[in-house]
């Protein structure tokens, strides 16, 4: 029977290129939002890059870096998951259009306005001709990529892919961004996380964790609202341990989201009745509350258990709107 | 994949805005390319677009009130009021409240305070209309918005049938809706790819496309679901297939190497070949550089039955949706496979000698047991629906 494996990750985030060690001490501590335009390793042609967004020179470091030496093969696919993608070109495109009038849109800024762009910057520069789905899911959205990637690798849609998140926060969605945010909780992230996913029966070269299930759902909530999030939470989980077969007790590591007081509150509350033993994995204040920051939790908690400091763990994810998604990890010979 | 049933299907587009009058104007070959008058066209190269009647409706976006307008006229055809406990919605993201959120922000750049602007720009990102539908026709499945520009809405579908195949969920709201937007519309004039008339798919002479609006969408559910509830198909979701021509940035491959694998793909997972392809619903935008390279895509996969199968494109009546326009397509196949019949691709007049594809200028009447519904993207994103008929 064949399983899927995380067999690799990449990062483009406030701690650099790379995931950082450990979600607390120096590197968080050290953490910073990344400048713009952060160069490429080796390897790009100079002229290629020339009118790459943030966005796209983010996710092909991140997809890169998890695709590791051997790069893609032929039919790679890529899920990418979005909360506020890539805002300034479409900025940019609007300022152009109110200065000078339409005719000085820049044909060179418009293919970087859409959505895809960075899966599709992704796909030329590392050779990725699999099926390139980016989706927008908000806060959630590094779950939710890493969720449908699984589902597609099941449905035998590819036979590997990378899956995870891009965000770049610029200064307009900071400042639209901040009353929405109320305030109190942890700060907005951006950056780039991949995880490479593999489908195999046989445990992989490098190896860090399993996919053992995976759930997504959803309550009403006006778009720019976290819905009440104790109950939805619950379900997530009571699906994602039914899917997966464990106990609550079996789970030794929980990220749950932590984005206000509130949901921080609920996740507490969640934890402490139905996943005893879950040591808490708070990642938020180093890589930033974001829908590419889960990817980068996910990351780091395949990390944890490759090294076999924790055994099963649960990711849920929640957005504004009320989305929410789960995923079940597992190290990978703990069967 | 285990099929999938199409038990609903809602429209609200620039010809007709609901299904019936949608595929009414379809069959007659009527083209709702129009002037725009939705925003000042300033200097645009072609102002021409197809715009859809107002939808109405509270302070919503354009895009959210367009939504809902075809989404309830889908669950109302499947015989729902609301979504099922435990339902998805799949929504392939255009540009959302980016409109309000321009108006905003011209605002903004002429002096006003950002603030002002907050309630407008809450709708900026893509995903807002999915969860405006949630709060609005219930759900509590899975919830997601593909944003894969032109592709975003045949993905979207495409991931819905996967979550009713896979029995993540047992009913699906899966489609899109799309709004023209200063930044699209000029964004494809400065790119040159508008016609100045109006768009001619696969035609010798065609010059571009029209940028259009509008709302498409299905609802997908498991066979055991709908007999549960003594609902009956209108069509059946039989195959996904999703790909990247990993090429260039605008352009699609030259060959259409990624559009063929696409297509393979959705004929793959049906169990089915090219031999039982009856009809294709192509992208067919009416720039030259995508109906040429779709058009050998299709002629590879048809292979000696490349004049026997009509192959149209609805982008001359309806514009080209853009993140709706997956939808659309797969409306417009569900209604063929329903009606059995071939709309005429509006605007075509006269072969292009480099495409040889049987592409009707009148409606076809036939027998239709198979019908493939192609979209290309920016990115060289690829994405292919297979629909059969009732079983």
């Amino acid at each position: 029977m064949t399983a899927l494996w995380i067999t690799g990750t990449g990062a483009v985030g406030p701690c650099g290129l790379g995931l950082p060690e450990d979600v607390s001490g120096e590197s968080a501590r050290g953490s910073r939002l990344v400048p713009e335009g952060l160069p490429l390793k080796e390897g790009f042609p100079a002229a290629a890059m020339r009118w790459q967004d943030a966005s796209s020179l983010w996710w092909i470091n991140a997809a890169r870096q998890a695709l590791g030496a051997g790069g893609a093969c032929a039919e790679t696919g890529q899920v990418v998951g979005l909360c506020w993608g890539s805002n300034p070109p479409v900025m940019a495109l609007a300022e152009q259009v109110h200065r000078q009038g339409f005719s000085a849109m820049a044909p060179s800024h418009f293919p970087y306005s859409v959505g895809n762009a960075p899966s599709a910057q992704a796909g030329i520069l590392l050779h990725m001709r699999g099926l390139a789905v980016t989706l927008c899911a908000k806060e959630s959205a590094g779950l939710a990529a890493l969720a449908e990637g699984a589902r597609c690798l099941s449905a035998g849609l590819c036979g590997e892919l990378v899956a995870g998140g891009v965000d770049h926060l610029d200064p307009f969605l900071r400042q639209i961004l901040r009353p929405l945010r109320r305030g109190s909780g942890v700060p907005a992230g951006e950056g780039a996380y991949a995880l490479k996913l593999q489908c195999a029966r046989e445990l992989p070269a490098g190896a860090q964790a399993r996919v053992v299930a995976w759930a997504g759902l959803s309550a009403p909530a006006p778009p720019h609202l976290f819905p009440e999030a104790g109950p939805v939470l619950g379900r997530a989980l009571d699906s994602l341990l039914s899917r997966a077969g464990w106990e609550g007790a079996s789970v030794d590591l929980a990220a749950l989201p932590e984005d206000t007081p509130v949901l921080k509150a609920a996740s507490d509350g969640l934890r402490s009745s139905r996943l005893p033993a879950a040591a808490p994995f708070s990642f938020q204040r180093l890589l930033g509350a974001c829908g590419a920051s889960w990817a980068g939790a996910a990351g780091l908690v395949s990390r944890r258990l490759a090294s076999g400091s924790a055994r099963r763990a649960v990711l849920l994810a929640l957005a504004t709107g009320g989305a929410c998604w789960a995923v079940a990890l597992e190290a990978p010979r703990a069967q | 994949m285990r099929p999938v049933w199409v038990t609903g299907v809602g429209v609200y587009s620039a010809i007709g805005t609901d299904a019936a009058s949608f595929w009414e104007a379809l069959l007659e070959g009527r083209s709702g390319v129009t002037d725009l008058t939705r925003f000042p066209s300033g200097d645009m190269r072609s102002a021409r677009v197809a715009q859809c009647p107002d939808p109405g409706g509270p302070r919503r976006s354009r895009a959210d009130n367009l939504a809902l307008c075809a989404a309830r006229e889908a669950l109302a055809q499947a015989g729902l009021e609301r979504l099922p406990e435990g339902a998805g919605i799949a929504l392939g993201a255009g540009v959302g409240g980016l409109p309000e959120s321009e108006d905003a922000y011209l605002r903004v750049l002429d002096g006003a305070p950002l603030s002002r602007g907050h309630r407008a720009f809450t709708g900026h990102l893509p995903a807002t209309t999915a969860d405006v539908l949630g709060a609005e026709l219930g759900g509590g499945g899975p919830r997601i918005s593909a944003a894969n520009a032109c592709t975003s809405s045949a993905v979207a579908i495409g991931l819905g049938g996967l979550w009713v195949s896979s029995g993540e969920c047992s009913c699906v709201l899966a489609g899109a809706s799309d709004a023209l937007s200063r930044l699209t519309v000029g964004g494809f004039n400065c790119l040159r790819l508008v016609s100045p008339d109006r768009p001619r798919p696969f035609d010798g002479e065609r010059s571009g496309m029209v940028i259009g609006e509008g709302a498409a969408f299905l609802i997908l559910e498991s066979p055991e679901a709908a007999r549960a509830r003594g609902a009956r198909p209108l069509a059946v979701l039989e195959g996904v297939g999703l790909s990247a021509d990993a090429f260039h940035a605008t352009a699609p491959h030259p060959e259409g190497e990624g559009a063929l694998r696409a297509m393979r793909q959705a004929l793959s997972a049906a169990g089915l070949t090219p031999g039982d392809v009856d009809h294709v619903n192509a992208h067919g935008t009416a720039t030259p550089a995508n109906d040429l390279a779709e058009g050998k895509a299709l002629v590879s996969l048809l292979g000696d039955r490349v004049a026997a199968v009509p192959v149209t494109s609805i982008k001359g009546a309806v514009g080209h949706c853009l993140g709706a326009a997956g939808a659309m397509e797969a409306a417009a196949v569900v209604l063929s496979l329903v009606h059995q019949a071939v709309p005429p691709c509006a605007g075509f007049r006269s072969p292009d000698p480099a495409i040889p594809l049987r592409v009707p200028n009148r409606a076809v009447p036939m027998a239709l047991r198979h019908v493939l519904s192609v979209n290309l993207a920016f990115g060289g994103n690829n994405a292919a629906l297979l629909f059969g008929g009732e079983p």
